[in-house]
Order: C-alpha cells, then sequence, then structure tokens
C-alpha cells in the first residue's frame, strides 16, 4: 500500500480552492464503491461561511494498478462523465437533485505533473435517509411518505434531462433540514444522447440492483432499460421505509429461503416466475407492515410498490402510462402526483 | 375385485407439486453442473462499510448481499446477522433475513397435508393474488389447490393463467403437464410442453414429453432431442435423472432390457425421486440391480413412493401403508397411494375398515378416481356393509370409463352379488369380467379377477375352489403379479 503522504489527493487540508473554498476537515478515504476513486473532505466558504464537500479525484491509485493506462482512462473518463452530467444538471432547474457548486483543479506542490488534482464541491447535507430513520423511535410515516414524493421528483428532473441516475439507494437519497430530500451522487448516471464507454458494466450494488440487472438482461436496446432500473430502485425506498431492506434484498431472501439458500440464477426469463413468487410474498410481508401504520393508505402505497418494483422491466410502471403514446413508460409524472397526495394525507393527520 | 396398481404400467410421469414442495426437492435446480453453489463472497463495499460502521444499514446490505453470494461462512456477516438480531431497532423483517442467513440448510420433511390444507390454501392463495396478480407460480399452486379439492375446470383455468404468464418456466410448464394429465386431457399437456423452446435444452422438460408421449401413445418430436439430452455430460446427474428413467421404460416397452438398465443405472446415480420410484417399480421386470437402487435411495430426500412399493413387493404391508400414506398427502391428486394402500389394507391385512378410513381421508380429486371408488365398495362389502356398498356402485357414472375400469366393476358387482348370496349370478359377472380382460389382452388382470372370485368360492366352499385356487396359482405365477403369490398360497 502506497503511503497517504505520498498521494497529492490526501493532502489537501487546509488548501485554498477557487471561489473562496477553505478545506477544513477530511472525512474519508476513498470510498470503495465508487466508480473511480475520491479523497472527501469538509469546505468552507470564506465570505459567507458556507459549508459544502469536497470529493477530490485520487489519480496516483490508478499507477498501483496492474495496468496503470487503462487505469487512468477509466478513472478520469468517470470523472468526466459525472462532472459533464453535474454541468448538464446546473444550467436547469433541479430542485431535488444535489448537484455541483464548483468544480475544478489544484495543484499540490511536489509532485510534479501529478500534483494537479480535479475536484467537485458539493452542498453539504445533514445527512441521508438512512441516518434520518436511526434517529426515529417510531417510523414517522408522513415524513417517509414525503420523501419518496421528494425523491420521485428528483428522479422525474434528472429522466426530464435524459439523464438515467443507475444507483438510487437510500445512501443517495440527502436530507438538507432545511429543503427536505434530494438525489445526490450522479456518478454511475449516464446521459441519453451521451454513448456511454460503459454499457452498464460496471460493478452496481447487489443489493439494489433490479432483477434483470442481476442477470445482464436488456429487453430495450435504448435507455429505457437504465429508466426503468431507476424507477424499480424508486419503489425499492418504500420497502426500504417500511420493512428495513432494499426490495431486492428481501426478494434475494425469499429466493433463498424458497430453495433452502441453494438458488441459482438460470437465466433472466427462465427464472422470472420464481422472482415474481419472491416478490408476491414480499408484498404480502410489506402489506402487514403498512397495515399495522395506517390501514387507510396501505392498499395505495402497496400499489405504488407493486407497479414500482415489478420484477419484469416489460410491465414495471404506471399501466395507465400505456394508454398515451407519446409517454414514455418510465414517465414519474404520476408517481409524483400519488406520492404527493400520500404524503399531503398523512401530513393532514398528523395535524 | 380389489383394484391394487400395475406396476408395469407405471411412467415417470411429472408430478403436480407445488412450488414450495418442488424447489424442496431440488426440481428447480440449475441443470448445469457447477452452477448449483456459486460459493461466492461478499464484496468489500459491504464488508467496509459494515466494519467501518456497525450499524443496522450497512449489516442489512451485508448480510443480504451474503445470502445472494451464498457466502454462508463470512465471519463479518454472521456478526452482521447476530448484530440484527440483537439490536431493538430492527424491523420484524430485518430479523427474518438475519435468522435465515444464520439457520443451517436442513429441510423439513413436508407436512401432511389434509382436505382442510387445501381450503385455507386456497384462501391464502387467492389473497396473495388480490396484492399481485402477475405471479405464474401462485396461479400454479392455486391450480394444485383446486385440483386437490376436485375442482378441474378451475384447476384448469388457473392454469392457463400461470402458463399465459410463465410458459418459459420448468416449474409452470411440468405444473401445467401434470394438471392438464389429471383433467385427462393429455394431448394439451404434451402440446403444451412441445411447444415450449425448453423441451430442447433443458432434461427435465424432456423427461416430461418422453413420459408422457410414451403413456399416452402421443408423438414427440423431441425424442431425438431427448436421447442426446441425457448423454450431454455438462448436465448435472440429477437434472438427467428424470429423464434416463422415462427413456429407460421407454426401452423396456421395445424390449430392449440391457438398453433399459443401462438408463437406469445412469438414472440412479444421483436421482429424484420419481425415478428411484420408476426403478423400483421395473427392478423386477429387467433385473435391475437392488443395490444400485439401495444407493439412490440414500441420495433421495423423500422416496415415499419408492419405499411404498418396496414394502409391497416385500410383503411388509404395516410399512407400507405409512409410506402410501406420505406418498398420497405429498401427490394429493395422484390416486395411486390410496388404491395400493386400501387394497393393502382391505386384502392383505384384511382389514377393511382401514381401508375405508384410508379413503375417507383421502383428498376428492383422488376419491373421483374410478378404482378408489372400487376399493370403497369392495372394502365397505367386505366390512359388511354390503347395501351401502351397492347403492355406492349404482351410484357411479361409467359412461366415460375405460374398458378395463368397466370390467373391474363388473367384478366387483360379482363380489356384491356373493355376498348378497346370488352366487349363479356372481360367478356369470366374474367370469364376464375374467373374459373382457382376457380379450383386452390384460391377463394380469384377469388372474386377479380370478383370485378374488376363487376367494369366494373358497368362502362359500364349493366344488370348484380347489381347482380354481389351483388355476389361480399357477397363472399369478406366470404373469408374476406381486403380493398375489403370497395372497393365492392362502387360497
Amino acid at each position: 500500500m502506497t503511503n497517504d503522504k505520498l498521494r497529492p489527493a490526501e493532502l489537501l487540508l487546509g488548501a485554498k480552492l477557487d471561489g473562496g473554498w477553505v478545506v477544513t476537515s477530511k472525512i474519508s478515504k476513498s470510498s470503495v464503491d465508487s466508480r473511480y476513486l475520491s479523497v472527501c473532505y469538509r469546505v468552507e466558504r470564506k465570505d459567507d461561511k458556507k459549508k459544502a464537500f469536497l470529493k477530490v479525484l485520487d489519480y496516483t491509485l490508478a499507477m498501483e494498478q496492474p495496468d496503470p493506462s487503462k487505469a487512468l482512462h477509466e478513472l478520469t473518463e468517470a470523472f468526466d462523465a459525472e462532472r459533464e452530467i453535474l454541468s448538464q444538471c446546473k444550467g436547469s432547474r433541479l430542485h431535488r437533485v444535489a448537484f455541483s457548486i464548483a468544480d475544478g483543479t489544484f495543484n499540490v506542490e511536489g509532485f510534479g505533473v501529478f500534483g494537479k488534482v480535479s475536484y467537485l464541491i458539493f452542498d453539504s447535507a445533514d445527512g441521508d435517509i438512512r441516518k434520518q430513520k436511526e434517529l426515529w423511535q417510531d417510523l414517522d410515516l408522513a415524513w417517509c411518505l414525503r420523501s419518496l414524493h421528494q425523491s420521485a421528483v428528483g428522479l422525474m428532473e434528472l429522466h426530464g434531462l435524459g439523464i438515467a441516475h443507475q444507483d438510487l439507494k437510500p445512501s443517495k437519497i440527502l436530507v438538507f433540514n432545511d429543503s427536505g430530500c434530494k438525489v445526490s451522487d450522479l456518478e454511475r448516471a449516464s446521459h441519453k444522447y451521451v454513448e456511454a464507454s460503459e454499457k452498464g458494466n460496471f460493478k452496481l450494488s447487489i443489493g439494489y440492483m433490479a432483477p434483470e440487472q442481476w442477470y445482464g438482461w436488456h429487453f430495450k436496446n435504448d435507455h429505457t432499460d437504465r429508466f426503468m432500473s431507476d424507477i424499480y430502485q424508486l419503489g425499492s425506498l418504500i420497502f426500504f421505509f417500511f420493512i428495513g431492506c432494499s426490495a431486492t434484498q428481501a426478494i434475494d431472501m425469499k429466493l433463498s429461503k424458497n430453495n433452502a439458500k441453494s438458488f441459482t440464477k438460470v437465466n433472466f426469463e427462465e427464472d422470472l416466475p420464481y422472482i415474481k413468487q419472491a416478490f408476491g410474498e414480499v408484498l404480502f410481508d410489506l402489506k402487514k407492515r403498512l397495515d399495522e401504520l395506517d390501514p387507510r393508505q396501505s392498499d395505495e402505497i402497496l400499489e405504488l410498490a407493486a407497479e414500482l418494483c415489478e420484477p419484469d422491466p416489460r410491465l414495471r410502471g404506471d399501466k395507465k402510462v400505456l394508454a398515451y403514446v407519446h409517454v414514455p413508460r418510465y414517465d414519474l409524472q404520476r408517481y409524483v402526483s400519488r406520492f404527493n397526495i400520500l404524503a399531503r394525507r398523512a401530513e393532514l393527520r398528523l395535524i | 375385485m380389489n383394484k391394487t396398481i400395475d406396476e408395469k404400467e407405471r411412467k415417470t410421469i411429472p408430478r403436480f407439486l407445488d412450488y414450495f414442495t418442488a424447489s424442496t426437492f431440488g426440481l428447480l435446480r440449475a441443470i448445469k453442473i457447477g452452477s448449483l453453489y456459486d460459493g461466492g463472497v461478499v464484496t468489500n463495499q459491504t464488508k467496509i462499510g459494515w466494519t467501518t460502521s456497525h450499524n443496522l444499514f450497512n449489516a442489512v446490505d451485508l448480510v443480504a448481499e451474503a445470502i445472494v453470494t451464498k457466502d454462508f461462512i463470512s465471519e463479518d456477516a454472521f456478526n452482521a446477522a447476530q448484530f440484527i438480531n440483537r439490536n431493538p431497532k430492527s424491523s420484524w423483517f430485518m430479523t427474518k433475513l438475519a435468522n435465515h442467513y444464520l439457520e443451517g440448510t436442513a429441510i423439513d420433511a413436508p407436512e401432511l397435508k389434509t382436505v382442510e390444507t387445501y381450503q385455507l390454501k386456497i384462501s391464502k392463495i387467492r389473497s396473495f393474488l388480490d396484492i399481485y396478480p402477475g405471479n405464474p407460480v401462485a396461479w400454479s399452486d392455486l391450480a394444485l389447490s383446486y385440483a386437490t379439492l376436485g375442482l378441474r375446470t378451475k384447476a384448469t383455468k388457473s392454469m392457463a393463467i400461470a402458463l399465459q404468464l410463465g410458459e418459459n418456466n420448468r416449474f409452470v410448464l411440468r405444473s401445467a403437464a401434470g394438471c392438464f394429465i389429471f383433467n385427462n386431457e393429455p394431448d394439451r399437456a404434451i402440446h403444451t410442453l412441445n411447444k415450449s423452446d425448453l423441451g430442447s435444452i433443458d432434461p427435465w422438460i424432456a423427461s416430461a414429453i418422453v413420459a408422457i408421449a410414451d403413456g399416452y401413445n402421443l408423438k414427440s418430436r423431441h425424442l431425438r432431442t431427448a436421447k442426446a439430452l441425457s448423454g450431454e455430460t455438462g448436465l448435472s446427474d440429477f437434472s438427467r435423472s428424470e429423464l434416463n428413467a422415462s427413456l429407460a421404460t421407454m426401452e423396456i416397452k421395445s424390449g430392449s432390457n440391457k438398453e433399459a438398465r443401462r438408463l437406469f443405472k445412469r438414472s440412479l446415480i444421483d436421482p429424484t425421486e420419481n425415478a428411484l420410484a420408476q426403478a423400483e417399480y421395473m427392478k423386477k421386470a429387467i433385473g435391475l440391480d437392488s443395490s444400485l437402487i439401495d444407493d439412490g435411495r440414500k441420495k433421495v430426500y423423500v422416496p415415499f413412493e419408492a419405499n411404498t412399493i418396496r414394502y409391497y413387493f416385500e410383503g411388509k404391508y404395516r410399512e407400507c401403508l405409512e409410506a402410501a400414506n406420505s406418498w398420497a398427502s405429498f401427490d394429493s391428486i395422484n390416486p395411486d397411494p390410496v388404491i395400493i394402500s386400501s387394497f393393502v389394507a382391505s386384502t392383505c391385512l384384511e382389514d377393511a375398515e382401514g381401508a375405508i378410513d384410508i379413503i375417507m381421508k383421502a383428498t376428492p380429486a383422488q376419491k373421483e378416481n374410478l378404482s378408489v371408488a372400487n376399493n370403497m365398495i369392495f372394502s365397505l362389502i367386505e366390512k359388511g356393509e354390503l347395501r351401502k356398498g351397492v347403492y355406492l356402485l349404482n351410484k357411479l357414472d361409467i359412461s366415460v370409463a375405460r374398458d378395463d375400469v368397466k370390467l373391474m366393476l363388473k367384478a366387483t358387482r360379482g363380489f356384491a352379488a356373493f355376498r348378497s348370496n346370488r352366487p349363479e349370478y356372481a360367478r356369470e359377472l366374474y367370469r364376464k369380467a375374467i373374459t373382457g380382460f382376457k380379450d383386452l389382452g390384460d391377463n394380469r388382470s384377469a388372474a386377479i379377477a380370478k383370485y378374488f372370485l376363487a376367494r369366494e368360492e373358497k368362502r362359500l366352499a364349493s366344488d370348484y375352489a380347489e381347482a380354481l385356487a389351483d388355476e389361480v396359482k399357477e397363472e399369478v405365477k406366470r404373469y408374476e403379479i406381486p403380493t398375489f403369490n403370497i395372497l393365492a398360497q392362502k387360497l
């Protein structure tokens, strides 16, 4: 392992970045679930004391890979792709997506050409929905539904720009005390009209993948697949809030249980009935939980979960949308409204 | 006459099982060698997440991933599962997840089911389908429950929906074949299987096609592929077991006992319970080595049918009844376990009341079989409830029954006539039945009918009794009818 002190990305503490940002503290080392290796810091803007989050690309780690030139290429490409997508978001009026507020490069002295590091600065959140949930003694239904509504809005905004998030999970839904929830981390996002260098080959989080992604199965060659998996991951958040794990994790557990821990994936279409059976069992469990929480809304929430997380992507989404020729199957407008109504009802009951 | 099973007629027709039983029996396993246990490991991502911060979410991520990758030896995942169990904030589902990770892989034997079990199951599946109607497995299970309760139309309708939703799935296809066979539609069963692309790549489907085509004299366009699949080394022995047994049975029919033995030998390397039962039925006919079957039996999870047949052939009737009871419970639409156990109770153990009890406990699907009804009538008359027996006999609708079934019922009518002191009429009925069986080329059934005639003659101490008994002994020996060789000695 290379000494951290030999890496420029690790040596930014106290550095003054463009726009008046000063690096105040280090948050963590490179995150392993990233597409590229980065180091994270807290930064503060001198003039208005605004706090933010800094992500620095670590080029030197590429040098430790067996094929450094390939690793460097992949690393920079992934970083550029995220920066490109973030710059697109910046130009649009997105309310529920946490995008970068600044980006640039910084030269760390003493490393020659490797001293230059690229960085992205994001708004600093107060945590994610997991952290929020951890604080509760009892589940706050209204908050959960509002969070789902806001996540749906965020995803719809991204889809509106032709961007598929591709890795929506609880840790990626940030909570801002003043403005609610926002979809974050577009590292794995891809744009509809930009040819992605990796056709979905990068490692997705196993526990959050849509079933067709387990098998690498595509039903359409365009970007629709990716939008449909986003929809699944949005629905999966319902399971996270109410039963404590993602739809995928719950389905996997049922599959494993039904097959005495020896379920083996063969091919998507052949296994689909078993996945559907497991999904049906999970929905049954979810219904029990929802009935405990709010029997008046349980059927509607369950319907949303069933539609959004339908294991067969060809049937996923709002069936009424099928009637409209010009509306894509992954359209989230109706879901935004439905989540909003549910959240509003739950909020009114709190008054 | 009391009906028993005809071991030579048995085929490896796929059983119509519920999803849980099928998966427990391993019938849904991957067919390729090496793909059964992935033996993966959890990724660094979740491991580091958990080691960096011990919280409920990281624990769930790690345990869930360990389940997917089948990493059941990960110490981190084990600790995470225990953490979930100890944490008061764990949801009920999280605890379920953790417990599943911690529990072993031992499988409980399938529970014994009653008619009430199926009634409850229907209401459960229906509420299940209310929530998620697009689940073909649940529709198939619903079809089985309806079929078990004798509701054939509802069963086939449910199965048609299951097929629409999952026509490319082994479980659904085999269940559909079983359902259509139960509904006396073998051509629909084979058409459904032939239509699927799986017939040429999946030995489970190929086996079903071969067995049904062979059993009902139907055409199969997959025979050549089936033979190729049976020898394909890339496939697991377990997945090819039933196919080899089906092909072996076909070879017996065409007189090639040597090839049949070779195929059975292959099918018994890692047999399914259906293939094991088939070998048990056929072992005498082709001189199959018993030790091969015994070795195979050790690998079978619940060899109910094979055990029933073995005990039956060995004359261990009490054990036979016990095994048949379990067989009847898990194979809920198959009348054979009820036929054999009611026969054993009534004729071998001379316990007519026990036989009636067995039939009363059978599922409606099993009870509506004419051979089961025949055994019920026989046992009632044997017990002395002549009027009730004759009443049931007269009530039977035999308009669409096969000729051999009509002859069986004729013989039973003869039995009733004997017990109502009308021996001449009884003899005439028996004679007609015996001649009828012989005309059909079914000498075995003719000999069995003759045995029951001889039994009644002995009871009446008639002049023909002794000569008839000798005739029966000779015929039973000639046609190698198991159990009757023992019974005939008592004449």
